[in-house]
């Protein structure tokens, strides 16, 4: 699917000759067309059966208990929260992109952030599965809740799993309340667009009757920013909870200080390489190059290099910080059980995990390979695998061998943890491409305000300044910069 | 020719100001010296913490602003660039430090437990030996100097550019020195506020600490810089030519680092709390008892709820350079008790000051007031050939800037 | 002649079944329909809205929309869930179920912080959400102005402006020629459907 360099890529933020008119069809003829491509339909079907391998592996679990994974004292952990973190991980870059890059003007995020916060909400969903399955009673889980009950128990709120569960659940109620309000407008437009009788009825009652008066505008917008106001902490306080499920506790390799930041740059830096994996095609089978332009990926493809960068800080810290405890234990965690590939069963993973997240991404430094759009899906799959092997390292390698030499012991996932965990990609790629049939993948309303701003938008705009002076007004005048 | 220049009569009376500062701080030092002569090499670690942050943290804030722009910069950056230059006064500075520090002199104990053979050959502290002894410790300490020294010379030498003329090879320069430079910088900052903070308590230790020292010094760098401007720039009307977004992202930037102080220290407290080890939680024991616990409770309304909110909700006050000034003023007091409950509760177990508390400070601080100034002088204010700044000035109004 | 409000003044009576919502104006420019708002607004018209495409800068202002009730409903939202998020925590780990964890006082508040950020996002989120729709009157799938012609093209490329019949400075006439001075490609009649 991916395909080289053509010559309609564009560097602006938007490619030239659009109008409102032109954008809206754009988008939505997406959408709205009824025609079915062969290849879409393939791949769905193809992913849906890689879903189905989720289903199965959930009966399994569901009818033997959870003694048909592979994790098992002293590896308690293990597959289902590597996936558990990698995919909420991924998540990140979304609300990232939709709420932090708005706050700081940027307004590239236009055309990704619609499909980024899908992205977010589909990984979450993935992520959620499998601290659903690992609770082995799951007539139970309503435990996990303060809800007041006939034994009088309440939840341990002193531990980080319980934030988790109330982090998570935020996360994803925001992110979708988020994700729905954005969309209203171009349900709107969907509505007013639709051809067919039911897409009318249905896109019409998503659109809750969306009319575009400027009183509505008015409130939409105030709450859309706060909603990113909002957001902002909210995905940081996420991916520290998650480093806290780990920091908390005395286990060498998992009790230290710097996992707060270190995870979320972890997780928006996993996230962004996902953001790329799903537009670099995105943009070549649907046309989208002059929407979606080189602009956006190069300043992906930055992102992903500081924040790879900091990663790659993690690391140093953790192996100077593991020497400098002083701590037998921790020394012993750093130099043998990750590093020395003689003594240590799991020593590859580390060396992997440095060429994945370490060396993979030197190449960033330079815009040749950010402008190029299959180094960057290549390199986008390498800080993939990458940043699983990173919670691999974390959780299984520092579990394998902890205090006592005689509670050490190996692990090795079963096929029911790879059908969990291939399943889940195959049904997040499933939801993907349903989303970017059934919904706007691209925000239609905010596009219009960038064609509104960059003098494309009607002949007459440009009588009144330069394109350059659109710029600034756009700057000056921009609801974000009531902050 | 770019005549917009910093006002000499400000400049003198802040020049004033830094004499008075470094007379009446050397002053109180001495008066410290002869009362309490325990402790004034504390005092002059965390004041010295302060101002080195404040010239490192410039350099940092210089590096993020060819990195990624952004309105914040443009206006304070002849400051910035001043602060830099005075990185060789800092290595200067660092003489006294490096020598009360390591060596037991005329009767008085090394600052740095680790230098005692007592302390060094027990416990844990003997493993550490291989990083924390005095020929590698001064070698690191030279290090960090020099490298600290190139980026600020480099980012002198091509930033000058951008005030006389157009190059946008020198801006593309400055933008991978941006991005360069930072990696470069926060892994010797990390370093060095292990070897200067970090190993005053040599069980001690917190990974985090690289980060947390690497925003707080662009902190206390932000809001000096923003009051300095408020009292030199803020009734200069030519000034009024940019972006009013400008004023409004000096506060935003200032907001975002206070809640980066706040995430970054509340972390290490939760997870050194929660696991509760003994080398790490006595760290925090030391900030508890005999009256710390009040200094270490203060920090939360102090150092972060008062001026996050202000700051959160006062969208007008932003736009203001001298209401901002008094935020950012309140700011820096608050950094100089940050750094002094970083340093002084180490040694002493009861909460108390001596008169070297106040003098150092004022001592350093006066001595780098008026070498900075002297930096500034006859410089111009605006980089006006920076093409960022270009694009949001309207043409002519770049010229007006250039001929006043 | 002189025409009066329907029972439920919402319409002009013009005629046998016949009731005026009011009168639209279509503008093919943002710039346009703000300059448009402002002449309105100048002329002492106060039930008047604007319908366009995406959020244009400037003309709720121009239309004289003052409305802050989002920031300060987040706020109090923000507010409660802080609050009851704290008060949970501490009702569940001091007064209904203290339990000793790992010898940390009952009272540990540094633990308490997480979830109470939490509950403030979440509550705060929700009524800013809950908020919106109320005050805009969502969901309601009909309105007058949708059986505009045009009015599809609100959704995408065309910028609508519209003067109440309800308004007291409503004039069936007046109102009608002052509109067509407005630069507009064209002024037409919404009417209510009965």
């Amino acid at each position: 699917m991916v395909q080289p360099q053509r010559t309609d890529e564009t560097f602006e933020m938007i490619g030239p000759g659009h109008n409102y008119e032109s954008v809206t069809e754009k988008i939505s003829s997406v959408v709205l067309s009824r025609r079915i491509s062969v290849l879409w339909l393939a791949l769905v079907l193809v992913f849906a059966h890689i879903a189905g391998l989720f289903g199965l592996g959930a009966v399994m679990t569901l009818f033997w208990g959870v003694g048909t994974w592979g994790n098992n004292i002293p590896v308690g952990w293990a597959f289902g929260i590597i996936n558990f973190v990698w995919w909420i991980g991924i998540g990140h870059a979304g609300t990232l992109i939709s709420a932090i890059l708005l706050l700081l003007h940027q307004n590239w995020r236009t055309s990704i952030n619609r499909f980024a916060e899908a992205m977010t909400l589909f990984a979450v969903f993935c992520a959620a599965q499998y601290p659903l399955f690992h609770i082995g009673r799951h007539m139970y889980a309503y435990w996990m809740f303060p809800v007041p009950n006939s034994m009088g128990l309440w939840p341990q709120f002193k531990s980080p799993l319980i934030w988790d569960v109330f982090a998570i659940n935020t996360y994803l109620l925001v992110s979708a309340l988020f994700w729905f309000v954005g969309l209203i407008p171009d349900l709107a437009t969907l509505r007013d667009r639709a051809r067919t009788k039911p897409a009318k009825i249905i896109y019409g009652m998503l659109a809750m009757g969306w009319r575009g008066s400027a009183l509505h505008w008015r409130r939409y917008t105030a709450l859309y920013l706060l909603l990113a106001g909002l957001s902002t902490p909210l995905v940081l306080s996420v991916h520290t909870i998650v480093s806290f499920d780990f920091a908390f506790g005395n286990v060498p390799g998992w009790h230290t200080t710097i996992f707060p930041p270190y995870f979320v740059a972890g997780a928006v830096f996993a996230g962004f390489a996902m953001v790329l994996i799903l537009a670099i095609p995105l943009r070549a089978a649907f046309h989208l190059r002059d929407v979606i332009t080189m602009k956006h990926l190069e300043n992906c493809a930055k992102v992903m290099l500081a924040t790879g960068m900091i990663v790659v800080y993690g690391y140093i810290m953790e192996v100077f910080f593991g020497w400098y405890s002083g701590s037998e234990y921790e020394r012993y965690m750093t130099f043998v059980t990750r590093m020395n590939l003689n003594e240590s069963p799991y020593a590859w993973s580390w060396y992997a995990l440095l060429i994945c997240n370490g060396l993979a991404i030197q190449p960033l430094w330079f815009k040749k390979v950010r402008t190029n759009p299959l180094a960057l899906f290549v390199i986008s799959l390498f800080v993939s695998v990458g940043m699983w092997l990173e919670r691999f390292v974390i959780i299984v390698t520092s579990l394998t061998r902890d205090f006592l030499p005689a509670a050490w012991g190996n692990y090795s996932p079963t096929w029911v943890d790879w059908a969990l965990y291939i399943g889940t990609i195959g049904l997040f790629f499933t939801l993907f491409l349903l989303f970017i049939r059934l919904l706007p993948a691209i925000s239609i309303a905010e596009m219009r305000e960038l064609v509104a701003h960059h003098g494309h938008g009607t002949a007459s705009f440009t009588e009144h300044g330069t394109e350059e002076m659109a710029d600034a007004r756009l700057v000056e005048e921009h609801p974000t910069n009531k902050f | 020719m770019n005549p917009l220049v910093y006002p000499d009569n400000k400049l003198n009376r802040l020049q004033s100001i830094a004499l008075i500062m470094a007379v009446v701080g050397l002053v109180l030092f001495v008066i410290g010296f002869i009362t309490s002569p325990g402790s004034v090499w504390q005092s002059y670690l965390y004041a010295y913490l302060f101002w080195l942050g404040v010239t490192a943290g410039s350099i940092g804030l210089l590096l993020l602003h060819h990195m990624v722009s952004g309105g914040w910069g443009f206006l304070i950056r002849g400051q910035l660039e001043a602060a830099s230059r005075l990185l060789p006064w800092m290595a200067v500075l660092f003489v006294p430090l490096a020598i009360f520090g390591l060596f037991n002199i005329a009767g008085m104990n090394a600052l740095y437990p680790w230098t005692d053979p007592e302390v060094a050959h027990h416990g844990v502290v003997q493993k550490k030996l291989g990083y924390l002894n005095i020929p590698f410790f001064l070698i690191r300490a030279a290090l960090y100097f020099i490298i600290w020294g190139v980026i600020a010379m480099l980012l002198n030498r091509w930033g000058r550019t951008q005030y006389d003329r157009s190059d946008p090879e020198v801006t593309n320069r400055l933008n991978h020195l941006g991005s360069f430079g930072m990696v470069l910088m926060v892994i010797t900052m990390t370093f060095a506020m292990v070897d200067w903070v970090m190993s005053l308590e040599p069980e001690w230790f917190s990974s985090i600490i690289g980060l947390l020292f690497s925003a707080t010094h662009t902190l206390s760098a932000m809001a000096t810089m923003l009051a300095l401007f408020a009292y030199i720039n803020g009734d200069l009307p030519e000034l009024l030519v940019v972006p009013r977004r400008y004023f409004r992202d000096q506060g935003n930037l200032l907001l975002a680092l206070v809640m980066l102080w706040a995430y970054l220290s509340f972390s290490q407290l939760l997870i050194i709390y929660s696991a509760n080890i003994a080398e790490e939680a006595l760290w925090y024991v030391h900030r508890e008892r005999g009256g710390w616990g009040f200094i270490s409770l203060s920090l939360i309304p102090l150092h972060f709820a008062l001026p996050f909110l202000v700051l959160l909700v006062g969208s007008g006050l932003k736009q203001n350079p001298r209401r901002l000034a008094g935020v950012a003023l309140f700011i820096v007091v608050m950094r100089h008790v940050d750094l002094f409950w970083w340093v002084a509760p180490t040694f002493r177990h009861h909460l108390y000051v001596t008169f070297a508390d106040f003098g150092a400070p004022l001592l350093i601080g006066g001595i780098w007031l008026y070498l900075w100034v002297g930096q500034l002088r006859g410089r111009a204010i605006l980089p006006v050939y920076d093409p960022r700044l270009e694009g949001h000035l309207p043409a002519q109004e770049v010229e007006v800037v250039s001929h006043v | 002649m002189t025409y009066v409000l329907d029972q439920s003044h919402q319409a002009l009576k013009i005629g046998e079944d016949r009731l005026l919502y009011g009168y639209m104006a279509e503008f093919e420019h943002a710039e346009d329909v703000v300059a448009a708002a402002r002449r309105v607004r100048d002329a002492g018209y106060k039930k008047i809205d604007a319908y366009t495409p995406f959020p244009v800068e400037g003309l709720s202002e121009a239309l004289g929309f003052r409305d802050h009730w989002i920031p300060f409903l987040m706020l109090i939202g923000g507010i409660v869930g802080c609050i009851g998020g704290f008060a949970l925590v501490y009702y569940c780990t001091v007064i209904a179920y203290p339990l000793n964890i790992g010898g940390r006082p009952l009272f540990s508040w540094p633990m308490y912080i997480p979830v109470t950020f939490e509950c403030t996002v979440l509550v705060a989120a929700l009524t800013g959400v809950l908020g919106m729709f109320l005050l805009n009157g969502l969901p309601m799938p009909y309105h007058p102005v949708f059986d505009h012609p045009d009015f599809d093209r609100a959704s995408s490329d065309r910028f609508f402006l519209c003067i109440e019949a309800r308004d007291p400075n409503f004039d069936f006439t007046e109102t009608r020629r002052f509109m067509e001075t407005l630069g507009a490609l064209h002024v037409s009649d919404i009417e209510l459907r009965k």
